[in-house]
């Protein structure tokens, strides 16, 4: 499939490990347990999980500021390793970043004008007027007023300072943006401006989003295709609506219920004080099975697989909703 | 005044210099090291113009005239015991020493820098090594170390130099690698790696520029004591050869003639004092004006209650609200009236609460809703003065808990309701539960803060507190510590001892916000069992009317430091009438309804240093005209415990 941009092979990321001194065993952390995803070129995957479900590790890792313990990540058909270890540059005209954080992500002691310069030297190799003709651009196009590129991060809102993060992704001309929880740290009457911007540049430089977040109902709005992650892995993927409008993972519909939506009122919550799994010690089966409503034997021995391609819907479950019913 | 570059335009203009004062009127405050400062200077000027001053040759010796007492004509401060002019070596010994000092502590701080970032940096394999060699260095005694450098390179004041500058780079290093290790995992730098930029620029340009404050705290802290252990060796015989002065030498040789000549060590022994004194001094001052907590006034001790100071807005024309008091009829437990809190840092005045009145009744959940900076946290500090003062004081209005103003209470008075009649529940739990003590033993001291209970009878309490809160196996759990609890565990033990003294007040500050959405719901379906079950009254702050519309009875919404609409639920979200009230419930995307447009709220509300004469949301409004901008708008009733403070509220037609 040629208009794939970015594609993982069971990608695996573990924390820890190794040896100590006395040639103990070092404890160690599975923090993503073998993700599949594909993004074709234009379109904006999202991707959903709670704290802790491995999203953010995932996200580095596809950025090159993390390497996976074993799997692979392919961009337009090469391996990311390749790319890394030849040139790193080449990976970040490529792929780009959007964090958080907007204020923690720039440089308490540094001009916005130096920060934003620094794609453009390092990756573009622009300088002199060039260089500035680009930087006034870039800020044109995150609707900020030149003279921005004179202050320092902290004389910036959130919203405004978050506007500079994705300028910054811009600079580097990539084709593939990973907002990585990019409005969760802003208010809500700066997430919507903050959103159709990026929607906007979306349609003008043709760019692939990768869109990472807690939050379902923002997924929602700007997803092509959603993959909900939980505990390290990939449990559901569908196009459009449909796993919005029929969840097939328990664990979808758990959080599609505990999502409050202004104007009703009583949610649904799991019984039990459920938790996620123990990160040192995962159980043997499906990592949900102990939350699971409709968990069966079969769900406690073994992890349930599910063949994720492009447009279809799957889920990794041995009982999925609907299917029962 | 819709289009975004309006927005940046908006936020463009209030760009003046910082409320906070220079670093150099921060000095200048401490006095201590203000003299420091200028002692410090008396003594470096006089150090470098000392070649230009009429003194006799420091090396001049004069046999006939040794040992003369300080004041004889000639000899300013005496002679020594080879006739040598005590002033002129004084003056020229200082000089040696500072240079000494100085040069030390710039050769430490340079190489001890240069090791601490690289390891803070790198970390692992290459921090192990460079920190272990450093561990090696620290382990010699330091005079044992010095000596023996001196005595491979042989004594001399370089050789001395080179020791002291060693013997101080683990300090350096030990000091910049901590900062470093803080710096290396922030997100900018992750950010300049994805610009481009490799290790060494990385280093350069993002990590030193944030460590340089903390390079120059140690170095001011440092000088005295290099300058000391210079005057030490050289006091041993292994710095500053004869016939060359520097302080230490000239202490060592006045020592053995202490008991006839005690000018020889006074004076030396005194100008070390003055030195290292002065130096030290200014450093502390140094210190504080560079470390931000010192700066934001974080290490400040906050009074206990906020101040309050209700002389100037009592009779001053502010418009005060026709019905300040629009409840649901119930009977209310906690009542407010025009509560006003500002902030003065340096010349502006930031009117965080400008005028909020609102009630809860009995039983009654009551959520504040807002943005960051609109107040609504502020206001819920203000109830119980918990708002740190300074910069904090409570400038208008009453509190009224079940019939008493809390402001016109004694220290003791509100220190009994906090915790007791009136309890919070705060947004982050691991910042507010104790990290060394366990959640048990947290939740008896709370118990015990107002009840004369045994500490047995306690812990059963609190045992029982934790069953309540729904944590399996509390007997086990309430032994745990917070960092060994989940984050929803850890909110639900922030509810417990919220719980602990069966309040008839819970004022939760955004409890839910940190949590993932499945805890959240828990969180909210175990509050709102809570209140059926014990009829507690809930003040709940959030920014999340999905939440509101889960849990509150009533609502009100706060921007720029006022309420700016107040309903029931229903009302509220149904029939918005204060158009920011319609724009913030809009510009949320919807679970289920992707294809609605989330229409943005254009600008940025307004700083409330600074705020409008006229309704504050006026510029970001597009229903605005200039009556709205002309004067300040009370808080109109809409009848049904409706009100809103707009003068064009939005009716059923456009709702």
């Amino acid at each position: 499939m040629p208009d794939i941009v970015l594609q993982t092979r069971d990608l695996v990321r573990v924390f820890g490990g190794g040896r100590t001194l006395f040639m103990g065993k070092k404890p160690s952390v599975y923090a993503v347990r073998g993700v599949d995803i594909a993004v074709r070129k234009g379109e904006t995957l999202g991707v959903v999980g709670e704290s802790g479900c491995g999203k953010s590790t995932l996200a580095r890792m596809l950025v090159g500021l993390d390497r996976p313990s074993a799997g692979d990540v392919t961009v337009s058909g090469e391996p990311l390793n390749d790319l890394l270890s030849r040139d790193r540059h080449a990976l970040s005209r490529r792929i780009q970043y959007v964090f958080q954080d907007p204020i923690s992500s720039l440089n308490p002691r540094k001009l916005i004008r130096e920060t934003l310069s620094a794609p453009l030297c390092y990756l573009r190799n622009l300088s002199g007027q060039a260089l500035t003709d680009r930087l006034e651009e870039l800020m044109d196009c995150v609707n900020l007023r030149p003279e921005f590129l004179d202050r320092y991060p902290h004389e910036f809102s959130g919203g405004q300072a978050q506007r500079v993060g994705i300028a910054r992704a811009l600079a580097a001309e990539p084709e593939i943006i990973v907002l990585d929880e990019p409005v969760s740290a802003l208010d809500v009457s700066v997430q919507a401006q903050v959103l159709n911007l990026l929607d906007d540049l979306k349609k003008r430089f043709g760019l692939t989003y990768i869109f990472i977040s807690h939050d379902l109902s923002v997924v929602e709005a700007v997803s092509d295709r959603v993959a909900v992650m939980y505990f390290g892995r990939v449990v559901e993927q569908a196009a459009g609506q449909a796993l919005f409008v029929a969840p097939r993972h328990p664990y979808t519909r758990l959080l599609l219920d505990s999502a409050p939506v202004p104007g009703k009122r009583g949610l649904q919550v799991e019984d039990a004080n459920a938790e996620l799994p123990d990160p040192m010690a995962p159980p043997p089966g499906c990592a949900f099975a102990p939350r699971c409503p409709y968990a069966q034997n079969d769900c406690r021995k073994k992890v349930p697989e599910a063949d994720f391609g492009m447009d279809n819907h799957a889920a990794a479950c041995f009982h999925p909703l609907g299917a029962m019913t | 005044m819709s289009n975004p570059a309006a927005t940046a335009k908006m936020a463009a203009k209030p760009r003046k210099s910082s409320a906070r004062p220079s670093a150099f009127k921060l000095l200048a405050r401490n006095h201590l090291a203000l003299l420091g400062a200028v002692i410090l200077a008396g003594v470096i000027i006089v150090a470098l113009i000392t070649p230009w001053l009429p003194l006799t040759d420091p090396d001049a010796t004069d046999p006939a005239n040794r040992l003369l007492r300080p004041l004889t004509d000639g000899h300013f401060l005496g002679t020594d015991h080879l006739g040598r002019d005590l002033l002129s070596r004084l003056l020229w010994g200082t000089r040696v020493s500072l240079a000494v000092g100085i040069s030390a502590s710039l050769f430490a701080a340079v190489f001890g820098s240069a090791i601490g970032i690289i390891s803070g940096y790198f970390g692992g394999r290459t921090d192990n090594v460079l920190m272990r060699g450093i561990d090696m260095v620290m382990a010699f005694p330091y005079i044992l170390l010095a000596l023996a450098i001196v005595a491979a390179l042989g004594p001399g004041l370089m050789n001395a130099l080179y020791a002291i500058a060693v013997v101080n780079i683990p300090f350096f290093a030990r000091n910049i690698r901590g900062v470093t290790v803080g710096i290396a995992h922030r997100e900018f730098v992750d950010a300049a790696r994805l610009s481009g930029k490799g290790h060494i620029r990385i280093l350069l340009s993002e990590i030193l520029p944030n460590v340089m404050p903390v390079i120059v705290i140690t170095m001011s802290t440092t000088v005295g004591w290099m300058i000391l252990e210079t005057a030490g060796l050289s006091f041993l015989g292994l710095g500053a050869q004869p016939p060359q002065a520097d302080l230490g030498s000239m202490l060592g040789e006045g020592r053995k003639l202490i008991t006839t000549a005690l000018h020889l060590s006074a004076i030396p022994g005194g100008m070390i004092f003055l030195l290292v004194m002065s130096i030290n001094l200014l450093g502390d001052g140094i210190r504080d004006v560079l470390d931000p907590r010192l700066k934001s006034g974080a290490l400040a001790r906050p009074a206990p209650v906020t101040r309050i100071d209700r002389s100037k807005t009592m009779t001053n024309g502010n418009v005060t609200d026709a019905n300040p008091n629009i409840n649901s009829g119930r009977d209310p437990i906690l009542s407010v009236e025009d509560l006003r809190t500002e902030f003065v840092l340096g010349d502006d005045v930031y009117k965080a609460v400008g005028g909020v009145s609102f009630s809860v009744g009995r039983n009654e959940c009551v959520g504040l809703v807002g943005e960051s900076g609109s107040g609504k946290s502020v206001t819920a500090l203000s109830l119980l003065g918990l708002v740190a003062s300074p910069p904090g004081t409570i400038v208008g209005g009453r509190v009224m808990l079940e019939g008493r103003d809390v402001f016109d209470m004694r220290e003791s008075e509100i220190r009994a309701i906090r915790g007791g009649r009136a309890a919070y529940v705060f947004q982050d739990p691991l910042s507010t539960l104790h990290p060394l003590f366990s959640v048990g033993d947290q939740l008896v001291e709370a118990i015990r803060a107002h009840n004369r209970v045994s500490y047995k009878d306690a812990w059963a309490k609190a045992v029982s507190l934790l069953r309540m809160v729904r944590i399996p196996n509390p007997e086990q759990r309430a032994d745990s510590y917070p960092h060994q609890l989940s984050g929803g565990m850890r909110q639900r033990v922030g509810i417990a001892m919220a719980l602990a003294n069966e309040p008839e007040l819970i004022i939760a500050d955004e409890p839910t916000t940190a949590l993932d959405v499945t805890v959240q719901a828990q969180i909210l379906k175990l509050m709102n069992n809570l209140r059926t079950e014990h009829g507690t009254s809930v003040l709940f702050i959030t920014h999340d009317f999905g939440v509101v519309s889960e849990i509150c009875d009533r609502v009100a919404v706060m921007y720029a430091g006022q309420i700016v609409e107040m309903g029931t639920t229903q009302q509220v979200l149904q029939q918005p009438a204060h158009p920011y009230t319609k724009r913030l419930i809009d510009c949320v995307p919807r679970l289920g309804e992707a294809k609605r447009d989330v229409a943005a709220i254009p600008g940025l509300p307004p700083a409330v240093n600074n705020l409008p004469a006229g309704c504050a949301f006026a510029e970001r409004c597009d229903r605005a005209d200039d009556t709205c901008r002309a004067g300040a708008v009370a808080l109109d009733d809409l009848g049904a415990g409706h009100a809103v403070r707009c003068l064009k509220p939005m009716g059923g037609e456009d709702a």
